[in-house]
């Protein structure tokens, strides 16, 4: 889609990050989460951080081969083929999932979810980690397809917001992508300009 | 021979929980509260139609969650202590009742004072009670002997939703070890109107809302953040039929039908609300 009115992403992710080994030890506040692998596509990260850095970094290498390859830039679907294959073929191994998501010229903007175990899924919105359990009525109910940048990036700071104030791995920033066909913008959520609910 | 032709299914032995969503909601003058209706034991679903939601007391309603027997017979007990506020036509004239529950001082209860200040003396008389389940005998026999045969009680007044929760918290915390069901009390009384107090494992908190059980966690972030103080009936049973139905949605062992119970001065109101008239939401 190449008019002005197709829908951007907009990921975010919060950025606590405890180290699995010493107990609810936040090891970083404002870590992100969001991993660029080429161009107009970024992944977002969770589960073990490690095993999610290799990942990526695997598939930004192959990713930036294939393209070159190909001689045009990849699919947004190629690239989450790329992650699922490394997930699935080492999934004893690995324990991280990732939201794939970005802009291509061959169907505009998409989302896809590769799963713990290596499913790969294309969905109109989509939520994980470990804080996304308490956010799945408040997603369920409030998403509407088609809507502006604005409200997009409204709905995810709101979702993100509550989620962090649920869950208690989940804190820190909140980091936001927005990805076009003409650019890809980057914009940091401080903790005390998030939206305030009731009990706060 | 037989049990390898048809083994046993295994949900026959698996604990029966209610996998639940429950959630209760003050609003300007009362309160609502909502349960889903599934009672699953392991992966199936033994009752489809179960009204989680308890009436402890004309104007106090508790809603059940965890495990189905636990939480039944909480209810049961409160229930039956409560029937001491039962208006005007009781009498206890001995201690021949197993439980004693006296309410605040500034409530109308009916005892002469120098009786009163006696029970006192002798530690009889407490905010709520002490409930042994084993049935102590020579603790009954204790109290019979000192207290005077000619003592009466009566109590005039409805029950504060503080006390049937206080009631519901003693039993959850003395028997913490054993059981395992979660209680939202809430209701109606004179003094605060409309209340919801949780009492997860014996802590006892009152709250603008509460939300317990399995489905609970998944509908977090909505009640969070479409919860307005101070809104009307109506809005308040959307609401809750709203986050229930969130709830029903993602959740494996909570569905089936949502019941509903408004609470305000007039009395309790309860409602059925059928699968096919929930709200939709967006759904691929």
């Amino acid at each position: 889609m190449d008019s002005h009115h197709s829908y951007s992403q907009v990921k975010g992710v919060s950025t606590g990050v405890s180290n699995l080994f010493i107990k609810s030890y936040v090891s970083s506040k404002t870590i992100n989460k969001l991993i660029q692998v080429h161009d107009r596509i970024f992944c977002c990260i969770a589960g073990s951080l490690a095993d999610a850095q290799a990942v990526t970094k695997m598939a930004k290498f192959q990713l930036s081969f294939h393209s070159i390859q190909m001689e045009s830039p990849p699919l947004v679907k190629a690239a989450a083929s790329i992650m699922r294959e490394l997930c699935y073929n080492n999934k004893e191994e690995l324990q991280a999932g990732f939201i794939t998501a970005g802009w291509d010229r061959k169907k505009g903007p998409q989302i896809y979810v590769v799963s713990l175990g290596g499913m790969l899924l294309s969905q109109p919105f989509t939520i994980g980690g470990s804080g996304s359990t308490y956010i799945y009525g408040y997603v369920d109910a409030k998403f509407k397809p088609d809507m502006s940048l604005e409200e997009a990036i409204q709905f995810s700071t709101n979702a993100l917001a509550l989620a962090m104030g649920r869950d208690n791995v989940s804190g820190g920033v909140v980091h936001l992508v927005v990805i076009t066909e003409a650019e890809v913008k980057h914009v940091v959520v401080p903790g005390n300009k998030l939206p305030k609910f009731h009990d706060e | 021979m037989s049990e390898e032709l048809f083994p046993e299914p295994e949900w026959l032995s698996e604990e029966v929980k209610t996998g639940t969503t429950i959630i209760a909601v003050t609003f300007d003058g009362g309160v609502v509260l909502g349960s889903d209706s599934r009672v699953s034991a392991g992966e199936a679903v033994v009752n489809r139609v179960m009204n989680k939601l308890s009436p402890l007391h004309d104007k106090i309603y508790c809603a059940l969650s965890g495990s189905a027997a636990d939480a039944q017979t909480i209810a049961e007990i409160v229930n039956y202590q409560l029937d001491v506020h039962r208006p005007r036509t009781q009498y206890h004239r001995t201690f021949n009742k197993d439980v004693i529950l006296l309410t605040s001082p500034d409530d109308n209860v009916v005892v002469k004072q120098k009786k009163k200040q006696h029970l006192h003396e002798i530690g009889h008389i407490l905010n709520a009670f002490e409930f042994d389940k084993a049935w102590d005998r020579t603790v009954l026999r204790k109290i019979k002997e000192k207290v005077p045969h000619d003592l009466s009680i009566e109590v005039e007044d409805d029950p504060l939703v503080c006390s049937a929760a206080t009631l519901v918290k003693n039993i959850s915390y003395k028997y913490k070890e054993e059981l395992s069901a979660h209680l939202i009390v809430a209701g109606w009384d004179k003094k605060k109107g409309g209340q919801v107090y949780a009492t997860l494992s014996g802590l006892l908190t009152s709250q603008p809302f509460a939300i317990g059980g399995s489905g609970s966690f998944y509908i977090n972030g909505f009640v969070d953040a479409e919860y307005r103080k101070n809104m009307t009936k109506r809005e308040c049973q959307e609401f809750v039929v709203n986050a229930l139905t969130l709830a029903m949605g993602r959740d494996g062992s909570s569905g089936g039908v949502a019941y509903v119970v408004t609470i305000d001065k007039d009395g309790a109101e309860e409602k059925c609300v059928l699968g096919n008239e929930l709200p939709k939401f967006f759904d691929q």
